[in-house]
């Protein structure tokens, strides 16, 4: 009977008790989690904010120091971050279709490149520490073409926002990777699946925030 | 919660518009276009997290409740944004307006080595 | 029906037989089925237990200072000391007791039951918001036993950055994480109402409660974050060294005033909305009417949580901030006044030829009306600027604001708090003790803070130890005030624990209340609803009708019944 082989497969839906069916359920964490990521933008909205004001305020230092990121690898930072985003969806499309071998795949893919960005991005944190752009009492600016102070406030801006971003990065790749683990068990099925969606919603919004940090950081000055 | 399950090729079609967009702006930097720099950055940034949120996050196939849900933060943020920036961009024009008067001071240039001018 | 009303206080001295033999109280009594408990009710009485202890300290906090300023001389303790004094009651009492206090209380207790669900949306995150609110007041705590802090609750730049060495890191800590806390409770109150209503209940079916949690809720979800990262920003600040607050970076700290108070107006909506859903329950209970202009009140919390982003700069009138800036934050202060009159005029309508009985809760849900209404009018004189220049700083603006939270929020989450008790607990508070109470503490109240107003109109400002000695009269009749507000604050903490055991039993519906929450057994069985209520009329279908006409076409109606 293929009923018995998709339940000895599958476990049954877990809906919680206070939910009348599972429909509700994944109405509501969908709901919960776009709150939840209407918080992080306004969490992040504070420091975007500081900058907004920062680069009105100094833009020839702003742009100064913009010169001083490597544009190549914010570029290369958004295309991962774009690839990871891509992957995700492909692993809910996998999930709707019961596709669970699938779903891990994409799972592992979208934290693994997720990874990749981290990579690329301590490489671009070390080069920073070796030109003494971190800011502090050992930071120096050799470049003349602004103020010393304001470059080290577009630095820490920096520093912050990209800080900020790369945490949610890591907590997303844990998150993926936990759940790329559950969906190797079988804790997924056509039914349920919500997790993966919610998660989705969360590393998606990962790449937003990045998608405006890149212009904003790296492309301020012309080349 | 998307009403319908979007085909692969709608993602593949958003991923590929991303890399569009994403090259767009690398380009753009090279471009000279004077005061519209930030904007035609910012344009294809929106555009770009348009893409993501309406195909990418499903929201295109929600309800309108997701819409709503969706959009409250992003409109909100831009509160925070223009009511602190108008406090910083107006805050030269008294003492402009009446300089020469008792209210000479310029608060606008806080502690800014750059502009004070002689 | 019969035509005689029922009155609250028929039922008062009745006795009703035992509470049901399984309820969420009694099904598991260990001290790990309350520490794991994922029951909104449970975790509602945790909240209650924390927040008291909270509130015990800040208020010790605020004797200490009454104390000090019964001499004009800086006697009692040291002016450093005194400022210590005046943070830890601000940071406490505002994120400690103020914010959850009706939230997390009777929110958490009564959404679900209100709304007929089995419980909130993310049992489970409710929980952990406890959890989160505990650390936060771990932090707080050891900021406060280590030493203190001096800032004030408001965490100035570059006070609390750089010219200040006491322990601003641990409690901008305890405030970052208590956000979250916040947050959570929010988030889990927004999907709840949208998602968990039972049959039948259509948003204007709603009681005006879940209204005013849904605003609240809001608030909590979109401005609590911007708290979070500016205090993220001032502990990085303190612990790296640099910040984008410190001009020697070319930083405005005028800018942490503008993000701390994109939060911190809004959350004096998360203060008092709670209590405008308190206060709408009340009155309409107790002049056994129904609530005149239902959507208006509805309508006007969510406008009032709207527009209340947009006003924050009121704060800042002599900070730097410039002057057009501050007439539009102005101009929108006044605006906001508007839903909030339109709030106060809908419940004196409600009472307007009701069959009203002064029962405890009613007598607190009055005295809100009249101290919040005064709070509220000598809001628009520090809202304006020319008149802020004189008031700002002062105690005037310290009178006003205690007028809405503790006239106001304190008043209304009391009043609440007795009003839901027989559902909490099955019991029945003593009556009279209740109304004696009730009279202490309005008394109390107003003689702390109405001289405030004088003191603060004749240029006393705040937060110092000492002051001329031509303002002591005013400052001992303050004092004076505060020995009988704590009173007033002590005798319910006597009695409500005293009817625990010895109360009268309630019966499921000692007021002859309106709403689901009377529909259940008290106190509720552990999921709410033995069959999940199926709702068929608007909330408040008490036996008076809003207005003359609905009353006459009421009277027609039963006419015809008994003919
Ligand atoms: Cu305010």
């Amino acid at each position: 009977m293929p009923e018995a082989a998709t339940s000895r497969n599958a476990p049954p839906p877990a809906r919680e008790e206070q939910f009348n069916d599972l429909e509700q359920q994944t109405e509501a964490a969908h709901l919960g989690m776009w709150l939840f990521l209407s918080t992080e933008i306004l969490f992040f909205g504070g420091l975007f904010g500081a900058y907004t004001i920062y680069r009105v305020s100094y833009p020839a230092a702003f742009a100064a120091a913009s010169k001083d990121l490597l544009m190549w690898a914010g570029a290369a930072d958004t295309a991962i971050l774009l690839v990871s985003s891509f992957a995700m969806a492909m692993a809910v499309h996998a999930a709707q279709t019961d596709a669970r071998r699938a779903l891990t795949v994409f799972l592992l893919l979208a934290a693994g490149i997720g990874g990749l960005f981290l990579c690329l991005h301590g490489y671009e944190y070390y080069k920073d520490f070796a030109e003494h752009h971190i800011p502090g009492p050992s930071f120096r600016y050799e470049g003349g073409k602004a103020p010393a102070n304001q470059v080290q406030l577009f630095f820490l801006l920096y520093f912050l926002m990209t800080g900020l971003h790369s945490l949610h990065v890591t907590i997303g790749i844990v998150i993926l990777t936990v759940l790329a683990v559950q969906s190797w068990r079988g804790k997924f099925s056509r039914e349920y699946y919500n997790p993966v969606e919610i998660a989705g919603l969360y590393w998606h919004f990962v790449d937003i925030v990045w998608v405006f940090l890149f212009p904003l950081l790296y492309l301020i000055a012309r080349r | 919660m998307p009403t319908e399950i979007v085909q692969p090729k709608v993602y593949l079609r958003t991923f590929a518009l991303l890399l569009l967009l994403l090259v767009l702006t690398v380009g753009a930097n090279f471009i000279n276009l004077g005061p519209f720099n930030v904007a035609a950055a910012l344009t294809i940034s929106i555009a770009k997290a348009a893409l993501i949120i309406l195909f990418f996050m499903e929201v295109r196939y929600s309800k309108p409740l997701v819409w709503l849900f969706a959009s409250a933060g992003f409109i909100w943020l831009l509160l925070l944004l223009i009511f602190t920036e108008t406090d910083y961009q107006t805050r030269g024009w008294s003492a402009q307006n009446w300089r020469g008067g008792t209210n000479g001071q310029d608060h606008v240039e806080f502690n800014n080595p750059a502009s004070a001018k002689p | 029906m019969s035509t005689q009303i029922p009155s609250a206080s028929d039922l008062a001295e009745t006795d009703f037989g035992p509470p049901p033999a399984k309820n969420y109280l009694n099904e598991e009594t260990t001290i790990r089925s309350w520490l794991l408990t994922t029951d909104h009710k449970r975790i509602g009485l945790l909240y209650l237990f924390t927040i008291l202890i909270f509130f015990a300290i800040a208020s010790f906090a605020a004797a200490m200072m009454r104390l000090e300023l019964l001499t004009p001389a800086g006697d009692l303790v040291l002016s450093q000391t005194y400022n210590k004094l005046f943070t830890i009651h601000g940071v406490l009492m505002v994120w400690f007791f103020l914010i959850p206090s009706i939230p997390t209380v009777l929110g958490n207790f009564l959404i679900p039951l209100m709304i007929g669900a089995r419980d909130l949306a993310f049992p489970k995150l409710n929980l952990a918001s406890w959890y989160i609110f505990i650390t936060a007041g771990a932090f707080t705590l050891y900021a406060v036993f280590a030493g203190g802090v001096e800032t004030g609750w408001t965490f100035y730049t570059p006070l609390s950055t750089k010219y200040t060495n006491t322990h601003v890191f641990a409690m901008a800590m305890g405030v970052f994480i208590s956000g979250f806390s916040s947050i959570l409770t929010g988030l889990n109150f927004i999907v709840t109402i949208h998602k968990m209503r039972a049959p039948g209940m259509k948003w204007m079916r709603l009681p005006l409660f879940c209204w005013s949690l849904y605003a609240t809720s809001i608030i909590m979800v979109l401005a609590t974050p911007v708290l979070a990262v500016v205090t993220m920003l001032l502990a990085i600040e303190r612990l790296w060294g640099v910040g984008i607050f410190d001009p020697a970076l070319g930083g405005d700290p005028v800018l942490f005033q503008h993000l701390f108070w994109f939060y911190s107006h809004p959350a004096v909506y998360i203060m008092i909305l709670p209590g405008f859903g308190v206060i709408s329950e009340l009155i309409t209970c107790f002049s056994r009417k129904r609530i005149f202009g239902y959507e208006f009140i509805a309508f006007a919390s969510m406008a009032i949580a709207i527009l209340g982003f947009v006003v924050w700069g009121h704060h800042m009138f002599l900070s730097s901030q410039s002057v057009y800036s501050g007439m539009v934050f102005s101009f929108l202060s006044f605006v906001i006044a508007v839903p909030s009159a339109i709030k106060v005029f809908n419940w004196t309508a409600t009472l307007y030829k009701g069959s009203i009985t002064f029962e405890t809760p009613m007598l607190y849900a009055l005295g809100f009306i009249g101290l919040f209404t005064i709070g509220g009018m000598t809001g628009l004189f520090v809202a304006a600027l020319a008149t802020d220049v004189h008031l700002h700083d002062t105690y005037f603006v310290v009178a006003h604001f205690h007028y809405i939270m503790v006239g106001g929020m304190v008043l209304a989450f009391m009043g609440g708090l007795h009003y839901w008790w027989p559902k909490i607990t099955g019991r029945r508070y003593p009556e009279p003790l209740g109304q004696l109470a009730a009279l202490v503490t309005f008394i109390g109240f107003n003689l702390t803070f109405f001289p405030q107003f004088i003191l603060g109109y004749l240029g006393m400002p705040r937060r110092y130890h000492a002051y001329p000695p031509e303002w002591q009269v005013w400052n001992v009749l303050s004092t004076a005030g505060a020995s009988i507000l704590a009173v007033g604050y002590m005798m319910p903490l006597g009695y409500l624990i005293w009817s625990l055991k010895k109360g009268k039993r309630a019966g499921e519906n000692p007021w002859e209340a309106t709403g689901l929450e009377w529909q259940t057994t008290s106190p509720p069985p552990k999921h709410n609803f033995d069959v999940t209520p199926i709702v068929t009329e608007e909330p408040y279908a008490y036996p008076l009708a809003a207005s003359d006409e609905h009353l006459k076409a009421e009277k027609g109606r039963r006419a015809l019944e008994h003919a």
